[in-house]
Formats: structure tokens, C-alpha cells, sequence
């Protein structure tokens, strides 16, 4: 979950709490408030009959009926009922209906205190003990607040529609405003994003409001500048080194060039040994050549990639190398599973893809020993698999991708024992690997490359 | 006599280039410094310029952007003491037509001058485009479209599709496709063959009514054009 939404959430949920808190303390206290009034109302109520009753001594029952019953005030389902001092019903204002009691309850409201509760039917009763002028009487009087309660529900209605109508509210209106903050930050992100490694030099745009934003930014851009420093200085590293390694070779090159032509065609001794010396000086060239590279493979430095056809590429490479091993015929094959080019388009860099395919050649070119070498391209779950299978010679040892590790049996040849190593350095920044098996006299070394993605 | 520009920094490097370049029969001008070629190629025309990378002020890549500026067309070859990937895609991005990696053989560097100076000479014979109804193909560019959608081939399926155009009317077996377009010590499976045809189906035939290429089973492919 992004940050955008985390905060939204967190702002709905402390709304929902202090607004749920402050609903429902308003909603409890007027709950109390109005059952302390209908109450009051029960037990002036009952003060009246029982007054009227004891007072007016010699009223008629039927009478005061008639006025319980025709009170302006008159309560809802209002049932009056007076017990005298042995617990006798005296009087009750409804002859049908009655309030549900026993002997206990009057007992406890004459010994006790007077009683506010609400019975089965949902009516509140009150139970309050006269002892006035030698009369002793218990009364009972009940009602529905059917307003009060009506009042209660509303209220409650409303704290909900209140509370979902603000919770989403305020959600609509966090989201807007996050998004508002967030703004600068998503764009800053998205200029960061559009730096990769083809754009070093770029800095990402700094908006002069000199606010915290723009202090970012402008961290952001030094980071960047002394990282593309670094890079730069790693790669002046390479080209340095290589320049004043390599240069001095091709002088010397050049003079054995020049010493070769003037060196008459009879002397075949001193022939011999100059065309040594410059064998000598290209094995030397390479390798530095060799060396270099696998620094610069094993450096942090981005290496430029783009979409490559592993076909294409050994076409090329094999078309060159033909030249340098006019004996080797090699035969390719694509296998039936690939049905696109597509599966045939590894993401790489197009000159370090050259170098591994043709070290693998170069290979079987040095130690094949019938000069053939297959190559054979598949692809399986968005794998591109490339084997390289040559015959000569026992079982290599798992060191052959050591650097600098040569064969005993084969330290005559050329070679300088870094090939396998910078092939697999490089299927290593590709996310490839490269994998070596023996059978049946058989070298096959298999590259395998996730295909590019569209 | 052909006049080859070589801007080196190491004079005796330089020194055995041109007195190896003037043995062949060229005529050779050598300039230290980049600021030195700018010079010479204002005051005249060379016919090739080989250039190295690594310059003391300006250098050999900024150099040969500004001769691209001044000369679009002379062969430029590039020396360097640097194998670098960086290097050789930089050297292709601005202009340069090879390179040659220190230290090189000189009878190398004498075939890259000889191939270039040829072909800024000749300018070839414009060959004519294939004309298949909506599809086009110019041997010159070595490009295809259809309907004037240009359609990115690699180039074998190129020199496949243009092998198949140049032949259409007759049946072409895979073992002929096989013989003429892959060298006689490099060859393919008959696989590979149907795995490019249908490379280029996909790209050339693929969402269009009308079918270039279709096969004859147990024969081989041929090519059908579009009745006018």
C-alpha cells in the first residue's frame, strides 16, 4: 500500500474515532436526560392521584379515574395503581390492564426507596411510597414515552448518516489533499525515474520554491553528479590504462612491421624470429584487451544495453572468425520451439554479446579435434538457450572459469585462459549463466538468456 | 595519388604507419593533435583519414564530429588502444566508418585502406527495387516495406527474402536456400531454414490478405505476387 493511501486510511480512522466518541456521549447524555424527565413526569404523576386520593377524601374512584384519564398531560398507556399499607390495590386507573408487580417489589419501595424501572412490555414504571398525615400507601405508575422515544430514534438515525456521510467525505477530501501534497513529490519521482544509465548527465528539474522538495532535488543532482564522476573516472581509468599499455605495443608493432619488410627474404632465421615478436606483442595486446574488460565487468559502472539477435550476432561472429579459422565449419541449427524472433532478442549490450559468442567459438576453433562445432539455439520458458558443441579432449575441470586457468595438456596453444571467464562475467550482468557438460567426447557449453520481454 | 590524413599523437607510431602506407603507393600527411587535423582538412581534401582516439586537448571522437560536419563523406577509420564497448559504440555514434584496436597488424590496416578508398570511388550501380505490389524491396538501402511500412529484418532474413524475390516463378528447395546464403563451412539444419521462413512470415505476410510466401509441401517456398 502506497503512502498516498496509508494516509487516507489513517485520517478516516482517527475521523471515525472522534466522531464516533463525540456522537455517542451526545447520544447516551440525551438518553439519560430524557428517561430523569419521563421518570419525573411518572412520579408527579403518581403524586397527583395519591394526593388527590388521601386529600379529597371523599372523591369518588369512577371521578378520578375520569381526571386521571383526561389530564392535558395524559402519558401514553399511562396506568396509575395505589396499594394501601397491607398491600391491597385501592385503586387503579385502568380496570382491564394492570403493571405486572409483586408483593416484594411493594415491599422493597415501602422499606427501601422509590423505584424506577422498566418492565416487560417496555413501559417505564415508577414505584414511589406515600407516608404522609398516617397514610401509608405504595404507587405504581407506568407509561410508554412514545415522543421521547421517537426523538431517540431520530437522533440515532442521524449520528449514523452523520458518521458515514463524514467518513466519506472526509476520505474524498484527504485523497484530494494528499494527492495535492504529494504532487511535487510524484514529479520529482518521476524525473528520478526517467534518469537511467544512457542519461547520467541529466539532473532531475528543481522547482525554486526552496522548500524541502527542492532541497531533495538538488541532494539528488550532487549524488548523481559524483556518481557519473565515479563512473566517469573508472572509465577514464580503462582508456588510460589501455592507452598507455597498448601504445607502446603498437610502437613496437610498427617497428617489427618495418624490420620485417627490411629484413631480406633469404634470412629466414631472423624472418622467424620477427614474426614470433609480433605474435608475441598481439598475445600481449589481448591480454590487456582481456584484462580491461574484465575490470571494467567487474566494476558497478552501467554498460549500455539494447535489443540483440542472438542469431545476428553469431552470423557476424562466425562470418569474422572464418577468416581466422578457415578449417572450422561449423553448423547451426534453431530448434522448432522457437516460433518468433522474438524469443530470439536477448536485452544486452550488442559488442559484449559479440565477445562472449565469439570467445566460444575462438574455443572450438583453437581445440576442436575434428574442426567442427555445432551451435544449436532453443527456447524454453522465456529462455534462450545457446549450445556450443565441439569434440577433442578429456573432461575440463569445473576451474575453467577461473581466470587465467588453462588446461595442462593445452598450454601450448594460444590463449589466454581468461575467454571462459569474461563469458560467464558477462552472462552474469545479462542475469544469463553459462553452464559447461561433457559426454561422450563432447564439450558443450550452454548459454542460457532470459529472452527480452514486450 | 591518394591522399591519407593520420592523426596520431605518437610520432614514431605515426612515423611507421605512414612510411608503411607510402610503401603502398599513398601519399601520407600526419598530424600530431586534433587542433593540427582541423587545420589540414580546411586547407584540403583527403581521400581518408585515420584517426586516433586518444588526443591530447581535443579528442579523436569530438575531432571526427566536426570533419563529419566539414566532410560527410571521406572514410574515416579509427584507432584505438581501447577495445572498450564504450568506446566502439561512441565511435560509431559519431561517424566513424571501422576501427582498428592497437596494437594491428599493418597488412590489416593496409586491406581496411584499401577497401574504403575502393569503395568511396565507385559509387555502385543503383540497383533496381524489387517491385512486389504493396511490398518493396531496395537492395540499395536493403530495406522492405509493405503498404510503406518500412519492416526491420536482420540480414539474413533479408538476403533470404531478396533471394526469394529475385527468383520468384520457380520453386526453391531448402538445401538451395541453405547452399547460397550460408557459407560452404558454415551450414544450417533444414529447421533453421523453416525457422526464418517463418520469421518472415510473421513479419512481412502476417495480418495481410495477401500471402508472399507460401510452400510447396515436399518441394520447398516460393514466392506469389500480387496480380495487378
Amino acid at each position: 500500500m502506497n503512502y498516498k493511501k496509508r494516509l487516507t486510511f489513517l485520517f478516516v480512522g482517527l475521523f471515525f474515532l472522534v466522531l464516533t466518541t463525540i456522537l455517542s456521549y451526545i447520544y447516551v447524555s440525551y438518553a439519560d436526560f430524557r428517561r430523569d424527565e419521563f421518570f419525573e413526569r411518572l412520579r408527579q404523576k403518581s403524586m397527583t392521584t395519591v394526593t388527590l386520593l388521601v386529600e379529597v377524601a371523599e372523591i369518588d374512584r369512577e371521578i378520578l379515574k375520569i381526571i386521571d384519564r383526561n389530564t392535558i398531560n395524559e402519558m401514553w398507556d399511562e396506568k396509575v395503581l395505589v396499594f394501601d399499607e397491607d398491600d391491597r390495590l385501592i385503586y387503579s386507573s385502568l380496570d382491564d390492564e394492570t403493571i405486572p408487580y409483586s408483593a416484594r417489589l411493594l415491599e422493597l419501595i415501602r422499606t427501601t426507596e422509590d423505584k424506577f424501572y422498566v418492565d416487560e412490555d417496555g413501559d417505564e414504571v415508577v414505584g414511589i411510597h406515600y407516608n404522609e398525615n398516617g397514610h401509608d400507601y405504595v404507587v405504581l405508575a407506568s407509561a410508554y414515552d412514545q415522543y421521547g422515544l421517537k426523538k431517540l430514534e431520530n437522533l440515532r438515525n442521524l449520528i449514523i448518516v452523520s458518521l458515514l456521510a463524514g467518513c466519506i467525505l472526509i476520505a474524498l477530501a484527504t485523497y484530494v489533499y494528499i494527492g495535492q501534497v504529494f504532487k511535487p513529490i510524484d514529479r520529482l519521482n518521476r524525473s528520478i525515474q526517467a534518469i537511467n544509465v544512457n542519461n547520467l548527465r541529466e539532473f532531475v528539474t528543481v522547482s525554486q520554491n526552496r522548500d524541502e522538495l527542492d532541497t531533495l532535488a538538488n541532494n539528488y543532482n550532487q549524488m548523481l553528479a559524483r556518481l557519473y564522476r565515479a563512473f566517469e573516472m573508472q572509465r577514464a581509468f580503462v582508456r588510460n590504462a589501455s592507452h598507455e599499455l597498448k601504445t607502446p605495443l603498437a610502437v613496437l608493432q610498427g617497428k617489427l612491421e618495418e624490420l620485417s619488410r627490411a629484413v631480406g627474404k633469404d634470412d629466414r632465421k631472423a624472418k622467424e624470429i620477427v614474426t614470433t615478436l609480433i605474435d608475441d606483442v598481439y598475445r600481449q595486446a589481448r591480454l590487456i584487451e582481456s584484462l580491461l574488460l574484465l575490470e571494467r565487468l567487474q566494476s558497478e559502472v552501467p554498460i549500455h544495453t539494447s535489443p540483440v539477435r542472438v542469431d545476428a550476432v553469431l552470423d557476424a561472429t562466425i562470418e569474422e572468425l572464418s577468416v581466422k579459422y578457415p578449417a572450422l565449419r561449423v553448423e547451426m541449427g534453431i530448434d522448432e520451439s522457437v516460433t518468433s524472433d522474438h524469443e530470439l532478442t536477448v536485452d544486452a549490450n550488442p559488442i559484449l554479446m559479440r565477445t562472449c559468442i565469439r570467445n566460444l567459438v575462438d574455443n572450438a576453433g583453437l581445440y576442436s579435434s575434428d574442426g567442427q562445432l555445432s551451435v544449436r539455439i532453443s527456447h524454453r520458458a522465456n529462455t534462450i538457450f545457446l549450445e556450443f558443441a565441439n569434440a577433442g579432449g578429456p573432461e575440463l575441470p569445473d576451474e575453467i572459469f577461473v581466470p587465467f586457468f588453462r588446461h595442462p595438456d593445452e598450454q601450448h596453444k594460444q590463449g589466454s585462459g581468461l575467454g571462459l571467464s569474461i563469458v560467464a562475467q558477462i552472462m552474469e550482468k545479462i542475469g544469463g549463466r553459462i553452464t559447461y557438460a561433457f559426454a561422450d567426447g563432447v564439450h558443450v557449453f550452454r548459454l542460457s538468456i532470459p529472452s527480452k520481454e514486450f | 595519388m591518394k591522399r591519407i590524413l593520420i592523426v596520431e599523437d605518437d610520432s614514431q607510431l605515426s612515423g611507421s604507419i605512414a612510411s608503411h602506407l607510402q610503401g603502398e603507393g599513398y601519399s601520407c600527411v600526419c598530424a600530431y593533435d586534433a587542433h593540427m587535423a582541423v587545420k589540414f582538412i580546411h586547407q584540403e581534401d583527403f581521400d581518408l583519414v585515420l584517426l586516433d582516439i586518444n588526443l591530447p586537448g581535443m579528442n579523436g571522437l569530438e575531432f571526427c564530429r566536426q570533419l563529419r560536419f566539414h566532410n560527410p563523406q571521406v572514410p574515416v577509420l579509427i584507432i584505438t588502444a581501447f577495445g572498450d564497448i564504450d568506446t566502439k559504440m561512441e565511435a560509431f555514434g559519431v561517424g566513424a566508418d571501422d576501427y582498428l584496436v592497437k596494437p594491428f597488424h599493418f597488412r590489416e590496416m593496409s586491406a581496411k585502406v584499401k577497401v574504403f578508398l575502393k569503395r568511396a570511388e565507385q559509387t555502385p550501380a543503383l540497383e533496381e527495387i524489387i517491385d512486389g505490389g504493396e511490398l518493396k524491396i531496395d537492395p540499395n538501402q536493403k530495406t522492405v516495406t509493405r503498404r510503406g511500412t518500412e519492416i526491420h529484418l536482420t540480414p539474413k532474413e533479408y538476403n533470404l527474402l531478396e533471394y526469394l524475390f529475385k527468383n520468384r516463378g520457380r520453386i526453391i528447395s531448402k538445401e538451395e536456400l541453405a547452399r547460397n546464403l550460408w557459407d560452404s563451412n558454415y551450414g544450417v539444419t533444414a529447421n533453421t531454414i523453416e525457422v526464418y521462413i517463418n520469421f518472415l512470415r510473421n513479419k512481412i505476410d502476417k495480418g495481410f490478405e495477401h500471402r508472399y510466401i507460401l510452400t510447396k509441401p515436399g518441394f520447398g517456398y516460393y514466392v506469389s505476387v500480387q496480380d495487378r
